[in-house]
Formats: structure tokens, sequence, C-alpha cells
């Protein structure tokens, strides 16, 4: 009786076997399971794109910050400056001060305001123009797709981005054709006249107003004297500085406010997430996706369980254990799982090669921690999912099977 | 509660099962003092009216109900004494069953069907798949074998349970009302297959039924009524089998 107890304990379903019999239960009903890997592919699909939108925006939101920075160490604005496009405009006089505080190797001046425009086909629009360091051109942008920073030192040069050149600064030529702005051609900015030297390009942001770069000193031409706007000062510290001791002095200095390019984007992001309530909602869709997975995956896979019960009830009566009963489940709900995440996740990436390939601009950063994020979201409906289901299971009274 | 004696020869031997379902005041009483004794190689009847119990007792047998008095060896195992993960692989490994309405797997074919019960032992899929073939063989399906329970008879179908019944070589078969779902002549043709098959293992097979028409095929038929066996028979299997 011994040796026999120990046969019986030692007797145990293969894993193979189990993944075959928790296979064919699943492939049984081939509506519920397709069903059940929809409801999973869409929540996967819900959280992993709606996680790179929210990302794209809150990476966009501190684009210019990122785009202009050059080898700037510091960026000192107004105290009440939250981000890169807010208007606290600083005494012109406080480009010498900073330039003249210890462990500043170099400080340079962003202008910036906004200003009339007319296109050469007459269309009007109000561009924001900023004006950067004519000697180190030191902010401006760091793409060229054609002509080069250095043309800024041109007469009446200005230099503008892509995007908008084929969208704010489209014109009707004189051969009645609508096209973009490009090199060569010429319009009226202010007071003065200005001609395009330069193409860029600039990162997706999250504002889409449009931009004119130029030098300080030909800022002065386009712009009225009264709205002349020291915007930010680029400071490089001196070699071995301590960035935040200099950046302490700087603020005593004049009441302002220095912070590294990226506090000034976690600062921009900060506000993006307060001011708009973004977060939240994206929150609530993320959770929404979540949400709608386990009700959907769940309550399916729930019937999908019950409908078997009969099966399952069988399966006790001849001699499954509770332990094989379990791995069977888990073992249902994983593929499920599995196979809804990885679909999931495929319309995740073919959305977002459709945006990046559409070339809209629209931002979206399908960053390494949304598959895994996602991953772990799956992995708690599922076992969710699994255990309501498993207790349904387990609780199953096998001698149901011998009734009609 | 104490163990009974093993007996030499008895494939089952129970003394004075109770079994109630519920709680007071609505207590229903489905066993009442069931003494059973089955000898090994036997093929034993169980009968009765409809609600007398027999199902219930075909469940406390095998391990599936608990009994809540009395005294009950299976194979020379006494159920009470093993956890209920024991008793699912001592049911796995030395119990076949047959169910009035077959319970097969809708989505696996007639082998794997069969397979299946080899799985729940840790018989390897390929070796599991091949001894299924054979014993679909031994119930003259070999040529069914790869068709879904959809695309077989009901009698057919029974025999596939009976196939999956006995591929694991069990020494006890435990059916309820096998041919009930079957007409006359398949439930014949099904019980032929059941009574050989239990023969050729010298298995015991207790196999409960309301169909007097196959009561040819009994060594013994125990006749049960409000919860308790009132009567044993000799069937009459043995002489009319042997010529
Ligand atoms: N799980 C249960 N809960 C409560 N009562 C039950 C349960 N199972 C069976 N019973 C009752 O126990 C009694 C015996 O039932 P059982 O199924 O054993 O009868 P049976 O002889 O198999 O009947 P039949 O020939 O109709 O199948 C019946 O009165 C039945 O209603
Ligand atoms: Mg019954």
């Amino acid at each position: 009786m011994v040796t026999m107890r120990r046969h019986i304990d030692d007797t145990h379903c293969s894993e193979i076997g189990l993944l075959f019999i928790a296979w064919k239960m699943l492939s049984g009903d081939m509506l519920k399971y397709v069903s059940m890997i929809a409801g999973v592919a869409f929540a996967t699909l819900l959280m992993s794109q709606q996680t790179a939108i929210y990302l794209g925006l809150a990476y966009s939101a501190g684009a210019a910050v990122r785009d202009f920075s050059g080898d700037a160490d510091l960026w000192v604005m107004d105290k009440a400056v939250a981000f890169p496009d807010d208007f606290k405009p600083m005494r012109s006089a406080v480009i010498d001060v900073v330039r003249g505080i210890d462990g500043v190797q170099w400080a340079s001046p962003l202008l910036r305001s906004s200003a009339a425009m007319r296109l050469p086909d007459g269309t009007p629009q109000r561009p924001t123009v900023v004006g950067i360091d004519d000697a180190t051109l030191r902010g401006g942008p760091s793409v060229m797709l054609n002509g080069q920073l250095a043309d800024l030192r041109k007469d009446e040069g200005i230099i503008i981005d892509q995007r908008q050149a084929e969208t704010f600064f489209a014109f009707v030529d004189s051969s009645g054709v609508r096209r973009s702005l490009g090199v060569g051609d010429r319009v009226a900015l202010g007071q003065s006249s200005a001609l395009v030297v330069g193409i860029c390009r600039l990162s997706e942001a999250l504002s889409s107003s449009p931009v004119v770069f130029t030098t300080s000193s030909r800022f002065r031409s386009f712009v009225p004297v009264e709205d002349r706007q020291l915007a930010f000062v680029l400071v490089k510290a001196a070699p071995g500085q301590e960035l935040e001791d200099l950046g302490a002095r700087i603020a005593r200095r004049e009441d302002l406010l220095a912070r590294t390019p990226e506090q000034f984007i976690t600062r921009t992001e900060q506000y993006l997430n307060e001011s708009t309530g973004i977060l939240i909602s994206f929150s609530i869709v993320i959770g929404l996706g979540l949400v709608i997975g386990l009700i959907v995956s769940g309550q399916t896979f729930f019937n999908f369980v019950s409908d078997n019960s009969r099966y399952f009830a069988g399966l006790k009566a001849t001699g499954m254990t509770d332990g094989m009963i379990v791995r069977i489940v888990f073992t249902q709900i994983g593929i499920v799982s599995l196979v809804g995440y990885w679909v999931g996740m495929g319309l995740t990436a073919v959305f977002g090669l459709a945006i990046v390939g559409s070339g809209s601009g629209f931002p979206y950063r399908l960053e390494a921690g949304i598959p895994i994020g996602t991953a772990l979201g799956v992995l708690v409906v599922g076992l969710i999912a699994g255990t309501v289901s498993l207790w349904r299971v387990i609780r199953l009274e096998p001698a149901m099977v011998f009734r009609a | 509660m104490s163990t009974v004696a093993i007996q030499p020869g008895l494939a089952v031997r129970c003394r004075g099962v109770h079994k109630w379902f519920g709680k007071e005041p609505n207590r229903l009483e489905a066993l009442r003092g069931v003494d059973l004794d089955a000898v090994e190689g036997e093929v034993l009847m169980l009968v009765g009216p409809s609600g007398c119990g027999k199902t219930t007792l075909l469940c406390v047998l095998a391990g599936i109900l608990d009994r809540d008095q009395g005294t009950c060896a299976v194979l020379g195992q006494d159920s009470d004494t093993l956890s209920k993960t024991q008793r699912a692989r001592f049911r796995a490994s030395s119990i076949g069953f047959v169910f009035q309405q077959f319970n097969l797997m809708p989505s696996m074919t007639a082998v794997e069907n069969v397979a299946t019960q080899l799985l729940l032992q840790g018989v390897a899929l390929r070796e599991a798949l091949w001894r299924a073939r054979e014993a679909l063989a031994s119930v003259g399906l070999a040529d069914r074998a790869d068709n879904r329970p959809s695309q077989l008879s009901g009698g057919q179908q029974q025999r596939v349970a009976i196939a999956r019944a006995i591929v694991h070589n069990p020494r006890l078969l435990v059916c309820d009302e096998p041919t009930s779902a079957l007409d006359h002549e398949t439930g014949h043709l099904v019980m032929q297959s059941l009574r050989q098959a239990a023969r050729e293992r010298s298995a015991t097979a207790i196999i409960v039924t309301h169909d007097n028409r196959i009561f040819e095929f009994a060594d013994r038929i125990a006749f049960m009524d409000d919860g308790r066996i009132v009567r044993v028979e000799a069937g009459t299997a043995t002489e009319r089998k042997t010529p």
C-alpha cells in the first residue's frame, strides 16, 4: 500500500499534455477565442498608443529647449516662466549683468517678439521673431535642410522651418501655383523687408505658432522698439563651475531663475500636466483600456470556462487534480493574453509607423518602457480574469458530470 | 472512521455507507446504510428506481463524493485515508468512467479524447495518442479515430468513451447508465464492447442501469431502493457468454 501511494503521488501531467488539453479546449470555441484576443489586443493598443501619444506630447513640449540649447548649460529667464513659449520679458540690461557674473564663460541673448508679416502674395501672418546672438549664432536651429545658419548674417536674412514653410508660409506665386516659402523668397516683416536664406528643421513642438529666426541686430529692424524683448539668456559655465552654485548666483543678482535644459524641460512637462489636465485625461483613457480589456476578455474567458464546466467536471472526475486545473486555466488565459498582447503591440507599431510615415508631425513616442508597462497591464488583467475563472472551476462539483 | 479489512478477491467492499445532502431541515439522506461487495473481474449491475441513490453510490465508490458514515475499500484503498489530490490521482490511474452523456470534448478527435485520460497520468503525448488508437481499435473504431464526436453516431461516441475508460488499464470501471441515451440495438452493441473490454483486462465493472434489456451482460445484479441495496441476484452472463 505504501508503494502504491508513492506511485500515485509521483504521477504528473506533462506540460505538453496540459498544453494540448488547454489548447484543444480553447480552440474549440473560435468565436470566444477571437473575441478574447480582440479584447486584450484592444486594451493593449489603447494603453500603449495613448501612452505613446502622451509621451510624444510631453516630449514635444520641451522641443524648443532641446533644439536651441546647443552647448549652453543654463537657461536664464524670468521667475514666472514655465515653458519655452512663455512670454515674460527681462530687462535688456540683464544680458550684460549675467556676462559679468563670476563663473559665466559666455552668455547669449534670445530675443523674441511677434511681428506682422506679409507673404509674397500679400497674405498676412503674425509669426514670432526670434533674434539670436550675431557673433556666435547660439540659440539658433540646429538642423539646416537648405542653406546655412551663417547665411543669417546676409542682408535681411531670415530662416524658417520647413514644415511651417509648407503650411503657415505657403503662398500663391506669380504663375498662380500654390507653393511653400523657400530660399530666395522675399517677404515683408515688421517695418522692413526680409529674405529667406535658409530652411531649418525644428522638432515637432506642441505649440504650432510660426517662427522666424534672425540675428539680434536685425531683430531691431523688424520689431518696433517698444516690443523688443529679451526672453532668455543662454549661459555657458566656466570649466569646473558647479551649475547649481552658478544658477543660484545668477538668481540672486537679478531676481531671475536659471535652469539647466533638463530642469527647464521637466518644468515644461510639469506645466503641461498641471495646466491642461492632459495627464488626467490620458490616464483615464489608459485606465479605461485596462478596464475594457478586463471586462471584455475577462468576461468572455469566464463564459468560456463556464461553457466548458461539463468537460472540466469530467476531467476532475476522471482524475485531474486541482494543480493541473490551475495550470490549464492559466495556460489558456496565458495564450489569450500573449496573442492579444502581440496583436495589440503590432497594431500600435503599425499606427506609429503610419504616423511617422505621414510626416504630419503628430507627436508619437513609442519608448521602450511602453511595451513593458503594457505587458504588466495585460498581466494584471490576465491574472484577475484567470483567478476569477479558476475559482469557478475549482469549486465545480465533479459529480455534476453524472447528471444528464 | 475505521478502515475496512482488505479482502482478497474483492474489488469493492462497502459497509453501512451513509450519505446526506444539504443541511437541516432540508437534509436528504441519499444513502441509508449501503452494504456492497464487488468481486474482482465481475460485471455488477446496479438497478433501482430513479432517485434511489445509484449515482450517489457510484460517486462515493469512486471517491468523487465523500461518504458521511460507514466504511468503503476500493481496490484495497480507503479513500478516507487519501488527500483530495491523491484521490484524483488514484482515479486517474485505477478507475475508468463511462457517463450517460458520453462527455467527449467536441473540439477533440476520438483519439485525442481517449488520449486525454493518459495525459492526466503523465504519459507523453505521442505515446498517449498511440495507445489511444489501440484502445479505439479494441472497441472496433480503428477507422473512426480521427473523427470528431459530431461526426460519430451516439453508439460510436459511447464506444469512444469506453475506449477512454479502459485505455489506462484501470482495475475498476464505473459506468452510469451507459446505454440509456442509445436505442436498444446500439445499446446492445455498446454493452458487448464494454463487457469484452472489462474481461480482457480482468477489470471489475459496476454499471448503473435502468435498462433491463441489458441484464444479460451482468454477472450479478444488485437491486437498490431508497438508499439501500435490497437484494443481489446472479446474472446470466457467464452461462450465456461461455459456449
Ligand atoms: N448534489 C446533490 N444535492 C442534493 N441532493 C442530491 C444531490 N445529488 C443527488 N441528490 C439527491 O439524492 C437522491 C439520490 O440521487 P441519485 O442521483 O443518486 O439517484 P439515482 O438513483 O442515480 O437516480 P436516477 O436513476 O434518476 O439517476 C435523489 O433524491 C437526489 O435528488
Ligand atoms: Mg443517476
